[in-house]
Order: structure tokens, then C-alpha cells, then sequence
């Protein structure tokens, strides 16, 4: 298995400096839901124009670029530890390059790593899966938002809440309400039901996985979303709690079995900037965040194989000449033969390299001009986004 | 439309600004949080009193490059969660006498009250909006105990241009959060009663 080290830092990269379509979306609809003119409107439009700013910069759209968490799926051609090895060593490239902020501090002692990388830091979860291929997902979560969740024991005399859905629900309504607006809303809320303390708190973070425009399977859950999704409104905080018509974009619940001593809502809170992406390796085909990226030939290969075919051609034309003067010495004819089929083999090897480069290219002009014109410099890049290289020398930014 | 704000200003200046009032700073302020702000109340930093008197104190832990020539550059810079500092920044303010907080989420009785007696304001950032506000920082003119404080912590000198924020809290006790607080946990408790619609799944009715 190759290394998957730079897919895994392109993935940091484009998760770190932008939103999921699903996401934008939902905030360009809190917007117009707004006056024009309003602290509300004009709130929303600095966060649509703060994500523009952040993939034209390639910079990281917050400065909390928060906890990494991965979740991977591996078929049985990946190995786990490599890929540990790879994830890691890509999140050590990704704080260097100022993708993300130095945030794995020592608890004991204050110290940060420096690098993101700690105890328990990146936190990676492994699946085995039976076909073949990898899934990475990958959440960045900030500081600001994780300090607002909240876990509830029912019942929960404080608020009414028993045992049962209406429990539940009151939980959501009252950790929402208590959030303000110090998680940065609107947020999206996950929230696991049931399950141990721990286990609960992680559902409530892989519901955060899901589209904000998903439905629930489970119709009882998807009701409920769609319930609190519109009545949360009411509870008219607004974003960065200044007020106004949209308090959450989304409310994700997913339920696991409990024991039956325990019943245990947890509920996480997803900033409104919402970072998520997805690696996806299909056979020989890598998607990121469900868009196909173009591998484009390093460039020292790019390079070497120029030269290989340059010397190689003088070689075969040299040969040529040669075979033609000294005809009648067998030795140095046979020399210069073999000489000449290794020049030609050469030769015919640069030109189909050279040939896969054009069709490279064409495929690559299809999807974008920048991926194109960065094919060459950059080693791997999806085609709607220009990379921070791409755009410091000003290729068009799509 | 926001109100304009230079800095340095001057306490009558800062008394006419009002809870929800839109603003836009311009001028030279310093950046500081956690760590800085256990430093201030532990010791007098005369520097840092220079960077801070009548201008504004800003929560926030930025991601910074230096180009080549050596000049810094704010990559991002979002404000961060000023609550932590309550313990601090009624003493801070009083000692320095800074003229505003720009940070987020608000903060407590005691820094409002520290507000309405020295003449003082909270300004809400956008948070998570670091592109665009590493944008209105134009020129990075130092940086204050870097060393001991690394680059999050450090108290950067900054001169921004149409920095955007909301004052949340104001030099006459009033404060938006609380009163957003209030208003939202009426209706949360109304929500609460009027209970659920949608059909309870029991495991006796299958």
C-alpha cells in the first residue's frame, strides 16, 4: 500500500479552509431568512464572505482549527498502522505548512507539542471493513463549540425531563438555550441517545457527520429533527447570540441501546463553521469530499523523464551514425545495435510518458485551468480548488 | 450602518456607544489571552500599559507567518471565548485603562460593572470569521514576550482597519446577553411545555 501521507494532508488542507456545500447553503438561508441591513444579515454575509476569503487564501477558515478527529474505514488491503503512521505524519506536514494552529497542549504541564501531535492527539478511530479501498473522515472541531456540549442523566428533575422522548427533547431545547451564542451559532446539534457516558458523546459526534439536509432512517428521529429544527428558532439567539431568526442550522439524533440503569443524552454543538471532509480511495481513483482529485506527476519525475528522453535520442542518433560508419566491425556494431534498440526502447518509453502527460493535461483542463497549470507543480490536487501554491501565482481561482 | 471607531479614544467617546451598536475599529490595538492576562494581574507591564491605554484589548489567539523579510503576518485571527478571563479583566481594565474588549461570547457581572465605572465596552467579533478579520489587520507592528508565551498567548501590537464588531456590552450596565439570555430561556421553557409532537415510540405498544 502506497503511503496515503499527502492525500491525508490535502485532506487537512480542504477541510480546514472551507465549508460543505450543505453547510454554506444552510447559512445563505439563515441569511435571507433576515432583514437586509439587520446585525443578523449583515453577520451572516461576513461569515459566507469569511469561507470565500478562506479557499481563495487557502487559509484556515477559524484560527481554532480545533481537535482532528478521524474516522477511518479500511478494507483489507490497508494496513492500520501504516495508516496511523501516515495520518499522523500528515497532521506534523499540515501545522507546519500553517494549515493548522500548534493545539495539542500538555495537560500536566501547559506545553504545547508545537506540531498537533500528543496523547490521545490526532484521535483516530479504526473500522476494518471486508472490501477493499479506504474512507477517511475527518472533523475539525474548535475549542469554543466542544465547550458548550452537554451530557444529561434522565431523569433530570431540573427540567422536567423523564425517561422517555419528551425527556429527550428537553434536553436538546434546554442545552441549545444554555449554549447562547458561545459555540458560535447557529449551531448544528448532534445528540446521542442512550449508550455508556462515553458512547453517547460519541454518537452525538458522528451524528455531525451526516448532511445537514439528510433525512433520518428512523421516522420517530426524523420527526423529531424536523420538529425542534423549526422551534429552536424561536428561541431567538441568533447568530453569535446577537439576536435574530436563526439559532440552529440542523439537529442530527442518533440512539443506541442502554442499560437499563442508565439513560444518557448527550449533546455536541457544531460551530456555523462546520469543518468536515472526506477521503475516498476507489481502486485507483481518489475522491475528496465526493470530488475526483487529479493526480498530477511530480515534477522531478516530470523533469528526469525529459532528460531520459533527450539523452536518449542523442544516444540512438549517435548509434545511427556510428553503425553507418564502422559497418564492418562486428563488435561495435553489435555494441552500437544494442545501443540503438536500448535508445529507441528509451525513446518510445518518453513518448508515451510524454503522450500520458498530454491526455493528463486534457483531462485536467476539463475539470479546471488551474488544476491544469498546477498539475505540474503541485502534487496532488482536486480540481475546483486552487491550492495555496496555485494562487500565490495568481492562477484563476474558481 | 456601523459606526466608525478610532483609536485612541476617549472615555466620553466610549460612554455614547450602546448595547447592539454596530461599529468599525480602526487603529492600533494589542491582542491578548489567557496566559497575558494571568501576566498582567501578577505584575505592572509598562509595555503592555503603552500598547493598551485607551485603545482596545483583543481575545484572540491568532495563526501568524513571517515572510522572508522578517515582517509578521496574521493568517487568522478570530476572537476567542472571553469568558476566561472574567477572573482578570475587571483589574485589567482598571490598571491599564483600556477602552474596550473586543472578544466573544461576553463576560461577567464583575468586568461589566469594572465597564460602567472606567469607561469601558465589550465589542463581539464574528467568531470563526479569521480570514476576513486577519484581512483588517493591516500591519503587525510587534509582538510582546513572545518567547515566554508562544505565539497564541504573545500580545501582538496590531493596527486594524474597518474591524468589524457589535457592542454587546455597554459603560452603563447594560449587556445584550443577558438580555438575550433571558428572552431565550422563556421561550426555551415554553417549547418545553408545549411538549412533543411526534408520536412516542414504546416498546410495549409493538
Amino acid at each position: 500500500m502506497a503511503s496515503v501521507r499527502p492525500l491525508v494532508l490535502e485532506l487537512i488542507r480542504h477541510t480546514s479552509s472551507g465549508l460543505p456545500e450543505d453547510v454554506l447553503d444552510a447559512l445563505a438561508r439563515a441569511r435571507d431568512r433576515e432583514e437586509p441591513g439587520s446585525r443578523a444579515y449583515s453577520t451572516f454575509e461576513r461569515m459566507i464572505q469569511n469561507v470565500e476569503a478562506a479557499r481563495e487564501a487557502s487559509a484556515p477558515i477559524c484560527q481554532d482549527t480545533g481537535t482532528l478527529i478521524f474516522y477511518v474505514d479500511y478494507g483489507p488491503d490497508y494496513s492500520p498502522h501504516q495508516l496511523e503512521r501516515d495520518i499522523v505524519g500528515a497532521v506534523r506536514d499540515a501545522t507546519k505548512k500553517a494549515y493548522l494552529r500548534p493545539n495539542a497542549v500538555d495537560s500536566i504541564t501547559g506545553e504545547n507539542s508545537g506540531d498537533n501531535v500528543g496523547v490521545g492527539s490526532p484521535y483516530i478511530h479504526f473500522h476494518p471493513r471486508r472490501t477493499k479501498g479506504l474512507r477517511i473522515r475527518l472533523m475539525m472541531k474548535g475549542g469554543g463549540c466542544e465547550n458548550v456540549g452537554a451530557q444529561y442523566s434522565l431523569p433530570d428533575t431540573s427540567i422536567g425531563a423523564g425517561r422517555d422522548l419528551d425527556g429527550v427533547r428537553r434536553c436538546i431545547i434546554d442545552a441549545v438555550q444554555k449554549a447562547q451564542g458561545y459555540g458560535c451559532a447557529p449551531g448544528t446539534i448532534g445528540v446521542g441517545v442512550g449508550g455508556d457516558r462515553v458512547t453517547s458523546y460519541m454518537e452525538s459526534k458522528e451524528q455531525l457527520f451526516r448532511r445537514i439536509d439528510d433525512k433520518n432512517p428512523d421516522p420517530t428521529l426524523a420527526a423529531l429533527e424536523e420538529e425542534l429544527t423549526e422551534s429552536l428558532q424561536q428561541l431567538g439567539i441568533g447568530p453569535m447570540g446577537f439576536g435574530g431568526k436563526t439559532t440552529v442550522l440542523g439537529v442530527k439524533i442518533g440512539a443506541r441501546h442502554r442499560v437499563p440503569a442508565s439513560f444518557f443524552v448527550s449533546v455536541s454543538y457544531m460551530c456555523w463553521a462546520y469543518r468536515r471532509g472526506e477521503l475516498e480511495i476507489k481502486g485507483d481513483k481518489v475522491y475528496l469530499s465526493g470530488r475526483r482529485m487529479i493526480p498530477a506527476e511530480p515534477r522531478r519525475r516530470t523533469a528526469a523523464s525529459t532528460t531520459a528522453a533527450r539523452t536518449a535520442k542523442k544516444a540512438a542518433a549517435r548509434a545511427t551514425k556510428k553503425s553507418a560508419r564502422v559497418g564492418s566491425s562486428t563488435k561495435k556494431s553489435k555494441g552500437a545495435a544494442a545501443n540503438k534498440a536500448k535508445g529507441t526502447a528509451a525513446a518510445k518509453k518518453a513518448k508515451s510518458t510524454a503522450a500520458a502527460k498530454k491526455a493528463a493535461a486534457k483531462s485536467a483542463t476539463k475539470k479546471s485551468t488551474a488544476a491544469k497549470k498546477g498539475a505540474a507543480k503541485t502534487r496532488l490536487k482536486a480540481a475546483p480548488i486552487p491550492s495555496r501554491r496555485a494562487s500565490a501565482t495568481k492562477l484563476p481561482v474558481l | 450602518m456601523p459606526k466608525k471607531i478610532e483609536l485612541p479614544i476617549t472615555e466620553s467617546a466610549i460612554r455614547e456607544l450602546r448595547i447592539g451598536d454596530e461599529v468599525e475599529i480602526s487603529g492600533l490595538m494589542v491582542t491578548g489571552r489567557d496566559a497575558a492576562h494571568k501576566h498582567l494581574v501578577k505584575t505592572f507591564d509598562e509595555t503592555f500599559h503603552e500598547l493598551a491605554k485607551d485603545r482596545f484589548l483583543y481575545h484572540c489567539g491568532p495563526v501568524v507567518q513571517r515572510d522572508g523579510s522578517g515582517e509578521w503576518r496574521f493568517v487568522a485571527a478570530g476572537p476567542t471565548t472571553s469568558i476566561r478571563e472574567e477572573p482578570y479583566e475587571a483589574e485589567v481594565i482598571e490598571r491599564y485603562g483600556i477602552r474596550g474588549v473586543i472578544g466573544k461570547g461576553g463576560m461577567g457581572k464583575r468586568t461589566l460593572d469594572a465597564m460602567q465605572k472606567y469607561g469601558c465596552v465589550y465589542l463581539h467579533a464574528i467568531g470563526g470569521l479569521a480570514v476576513v478579520l486577519a484581512q483588517c489587520v493591516v500591519k503587525v507592528h510587534g509582538v510582546h514576550m513572545l518567547d515566554p508565551l508562544g505565539v497564541p498567548e504573545a500580545m501582538w501590537s496590531i493596527e486594524v482597519k474597518d474591524f468589524p464588531a457589535v457592542v454587546t456590552m455597554d459603560a452603563h450596565g447594560g449587556s445584550l446577553h443577558e438580555t438575550i439570555f433571558a428572552s431565550s430561556r422563556e421561550a426555551a421553557l415554553r417549547l418545553m411545555e408545549k411538549g412533543i409532537e411526534a408520536p412516542p415510540r414504546s416498546a410495549a405498544a409493538k
